[in-house]
């Protein structure tokens, strides 16, 4: 009450907070938006593995004659290695190479990709053109020489003949030669080696391309493939369900061939990682200005230094103390109730990868249908840790089958359920259905949509991209988010809920 | 809106922040809390003082002793089970009689052991204690509340909540159970609160979900203008209670036995703020005298005393016109 310690320190807090952003805004020129029309991309990949006895050799495709991406930048993280590069076929490669590795093993290999402005995707090649070579032979070849004539008869030059054979290879399951070109088997990787075989036959060179959607803070990207064929002097790219040659601005030609993206010499498997971001002006700035030590110095010690994969974490994790303030805020300040102190910003973030509607129909679903198996099991009258972990159970086996269920409706939406912390909504359940017994349903809904309202308003906060990319290169405005809540823990107003708890006395006092 | 604002601060009702950053923060000791929290401790404490609360009986401590239950309640007919942390009176056994393996309850539920010993459980795993930790479970006497309550309260025990600040009676209300709060004398669970005139121990208006009434919901009987049995003694044992708990800012509740007369049911440290919705009058107005008079009583009986004079209908009203009168 008399007591200013906490005003000062908030007050503190709070200059201290907005200096370095003033600073960081005014002296440096951080932005403040996240620059939409950039068209630099930083593309890493990340490689873990665990090393075994002696020499260790890792080689990881280098992306080059990238279409119409020029590769301004490029860094390695990998401490004790020996890097080098090679060239196999049509790519290049990076190799890193090390006599004694033990352990676990994390690389880095990130590259900063700029879109060269009126560039073609259409490749030119001045040399003679290559030889295509028939690798198909027996039951394949007769499959693929069939399918050919089928394609030719609907084409009239090279590149209709070539949409016409990855149209007709687009019949898998449906067609027996195109089954017996594909083994039976259906994938994006496998029609276009398929398109390249067949396209052979006809003596047209053409080779298969892997590469990435470019797509903001996407995280475990996944590879997509086209192929690319040969006819008047360029390497035409073609989508596999493509209507004409040509390729979408933001596809990104990584290698070409059979090559895998990673070969090495170690016994097991290879975890990769690949992120895709869009490179913040700083990135680019930095490398190009010369900047004072103490500029130099504030941007060595910011996020923008972590690995990619990382800094997509970041931008998440800096968004809960805005969740949490706000939740301070509905609590002290609104007096909305809710079960668990901070349960409604985990939801929250749980809902950024179910999208807000689908989130909260399986959130309901999924506790609805809980709190059913919980009444039940009130009747068999369990201890409470293991009926604890019944419910934890059923919940599982709830998401099990809700996923396989929308899965199979052609709802993919459903499958994100499986990333809603599941002690969260245990405990919930257990803590609505105890709620329910003694206080009555109404008091345990209202506290479960209270729940659901908060978990709704932090999700909305926490998911604007304005904000994150704020919070990400400003990161010190959390040291003025400390100061609010310092404040709000202060506060011995009203709530505005009890304004209607005391209504009574309005009467009274007038 | 802004309406509504002006009245309550005008009134002087103390909202749930001021109640925890104003009077329990900086008044209530963390280390004191144990002695409210666990029902046990708060009973060791108060007969150790020669304060009176309901008889224990045993005290289960863990799950092996469910086994000895029979025979631990042989001989007993009526009794009741509650947890030592629990909150807002829940997973309270009150039996009122028992033919051979069959308990009756007061709500007129029928319990065998089995399901006794399954409750007994279910307290000891701490579904019901504060925070979920494992709670013990207390066998006590069954209190028999006095005739005068008996029109007013439908099967639960009622009691009287008096709020005590720096050791003086503030304020106090009788909490009378009705159907809806099954039997439970918690307000926001549906019980009547009824405001009590410090003065003179008379109820005064009467609130039952937020709306004021005059009957009880379930007998129909008024609820308003009854004299509170031994209200001296009842502040006397609300004065007492802060020596033995050390918390500035509590609530006692007492329930009144036909045959014991008062005896402290629990202690709260964090006693909710509907009292004010039952005497329709803020707390804070009484709390700022309080604070003016600190450290010029004597002792207990002169603190009564000072409630009984400033707090009673007649000064309230004389005194400020801010203090809360209720209509009756």
């Amino acid at each position: 009450m008399k007591n200013t310690h906490p005003y000062v320190l908030a007050a503190v807090l709070a200059v201290i907070g907005i200096s370095i952003f003033v600073y960081k805004y005014v002296g440096l020129g951080l932005p403040l938006t996240a620059g939409e029309s950039s068209q630099t991309w930083q593309i890493e990949t990340r490689l873990a593995f665990r090393a075994g006895m002696g020499p260790t050799k890792v080689v990881l495709q280098y992306p080059s004659n990238t279409g119409r991406f020029a590769i301004i930048d490029q860094n390695f993280v990998a401490p004790g290695y020996g890097l080098f590069t090679q060239v196999q076929d049509e790519n290049r490669q990076s190799v890193f190479a090390i006599r004694d590795a033990l352990g676990e093993q994390v690389l880095y290999a990130s590259f900063v990709a700029h879109l060269v402005p009126r560039s073609t995707e259409f490749i030119p090649m001045e040399e003679s053109p290559p030889e295509a070579t028939i690798r198909l032979i027996g039951a394949k070849l007769l499959a693929g020489q069939s399918v050919l004539d089928a394609a030719r008869a609907k084409s009239a030059d090279t590149p209709t003949l070539v949409l016409a054979v990855l149209s007709r290879l687009g019949l898998a399951g449906s067609d027996d030669r195109v089954d017996v070109l594909l083994d039976n088997r259906n994938s994006p990787a496998l029609v276009a080696g398929a398109a390249v075989d067949v396209l052979a036959l006809a003596g047209i060179p053409a080779r298969v391309v892997h590469g990435v959607r470019l797509v903001p803070g996407a995280r475990n990207v996944n590879f997509i493939h086209w192929i690319e064929a040969y006819s008047d002097g360029f390497w035409r790219p073609y989508r596999l369900t493509a209507q004409q040659p040509g390729l979408p601005e933001n596809y990104f030609p990584w290698w070409r061939g059979d090559a895998p993206f990673v070969e090495s010499n170690i016994m097991g498997n290879i975890d990769t990682l690949v992120t895709v971001a869009r490179a913040t002006e700083t990135t680019g700035r930095s490398a190009l200005v010369p900047l004072s030590f103490m500029e130099r110095s504030l941007l060595d010690f910011s996020l923008l230094t972590l690995p990619l994969d990382v800094q997509q974490v970041f931008r998440v994790i800096l968004m809960v103390p805005l969740g949490v303030l706000l939740l301070v805020f509905l609590r002290n300040v609104i007096g909305v109730i809710m079960f668990g102190t901070f349960m409604p910003v985990l939801i929250g973030l749980a809902f950024r990868e179910t999208t807000l509607l689908w989130g909260l129909f399986l959130f309901t679903v999924v506790v609805g249908a809980g709190l059913m198996v919980r009444v039940y099991l009130e009747y068999l009258k369990l201890l409470v840790v293991p009926r604890l972990a019944c419910v934890l159970i059923v919940v599982i086996i709830l998401m099990t089958f809700l996923s396989v269920l929308t899965h199979k409706l052609g709802v993919d939406r459903g499958l994100s359920i499986a990333l809603f912390p599941l002690v969260i909504i245990t405990m919930t359940i257990e803590r609505m259905s105890i709620v329910w017994d003694e206080n009555g349903p109404a008091t345990a809904l209202k506290q479960g949509l209270g729940s659901l309202v908060a978990a709704s308003l932090c999700y909305s906060v926490m998911t604007i991209e304005y904000l994150e990319h704020l919070f990400f290169v400003y990161p010190e405005i959390l040291i003025v988010l400390l100061a609010m809540s310092i404040l709000l823990g202060r506060y011995s107003g009203y709530r505005l809920l009890e304004l209607w708890r005391f209504r009574e006395f309005v009467k009274v006092a007038n | 809106m802004l309406q509504t604002l002006r009245s309550l601060k005008k009134l002087g009702i103390v909202g749930l922040n001021a109640r925890n950053a104003q009077y329990i923060l900086p008044n209530n000791a963390r280390e004191n809390y144990p002695a409210v929290d666990d029902k046990l401790l708060t009973k060791e404490i108060a007969i150790a003082a020669g304060l009176a609360v309901p008889k224990l009986y045993d005290v289960i401590r863990i799950n092996h002793e469910i086994k000895e239950l029979e025979d631990r309640i042989a001989g007993m007919d009526e009794f009741v089970i509650k947890p030592a942390q629990g909150s807002g009176g829940d997973g309270i056994l009150v039996v009122i009689s028992r033919s051979g393996d069959r308990y009756r309850l007061a709500s007129g539920e029928i319990l065998t052991l089995d399901e006794i010993g399954y409750h007994v459980h279910m307290i000891l795993a701490g579904v019901y204690s504060l925070g979920g930790q494992p709670d013990k479970a207390l066998i006590e006497y069954r209190v028999r509340f006095d005739p005068l309550f008996e029109k007013i309260a439908y099967q639960g025990v009622p009691d009287v909540r008096i709020i005590t600040y720096l050791g003086v009676p503030a304020m106090a209300m009788v909490r009378l159970p009705t159907r809806q709060s099954r039997g439970r004398a918690n307000l926001h669970q549906g019980a009547i609160g009824a405001g009590i005139d410090m003065g003179t121990g008379m109820t005064l208006s009467a609130v039952w979900n937020s709306r004021m009434v005059s009957e009880h919901p379930d007998t129909g009987n008024p609820v308003s203008d009854l004299k509170i049995p031994y209200w001296d003694e009842m502040l006397l044992l609300a004065a007492k209670s802060q020596q033995l708990t050390k918390l500035c800012y509590q609530g006692i509740d007492i329930v009144l036995d036909r045959d014991l007369g008062p005896l402290i049911l629990e202690m709260n440290a964090r006693p909710g703020l509907a009292i004010q919705i039952a005497n329709q009058a803020g707390l804070k107005p009484r709390f700022d005298i309080i604070d003016a008079h600190v450290g010029t009583h004597a002792d207990e009986p002169a603190r009564v005393v000072f409630a009984k004079e400033r707090f009673n209908v007649a000064a309230l009203a004389s005194s400020s016109g801010t203090g809360g009168v209720a209509r009756r």
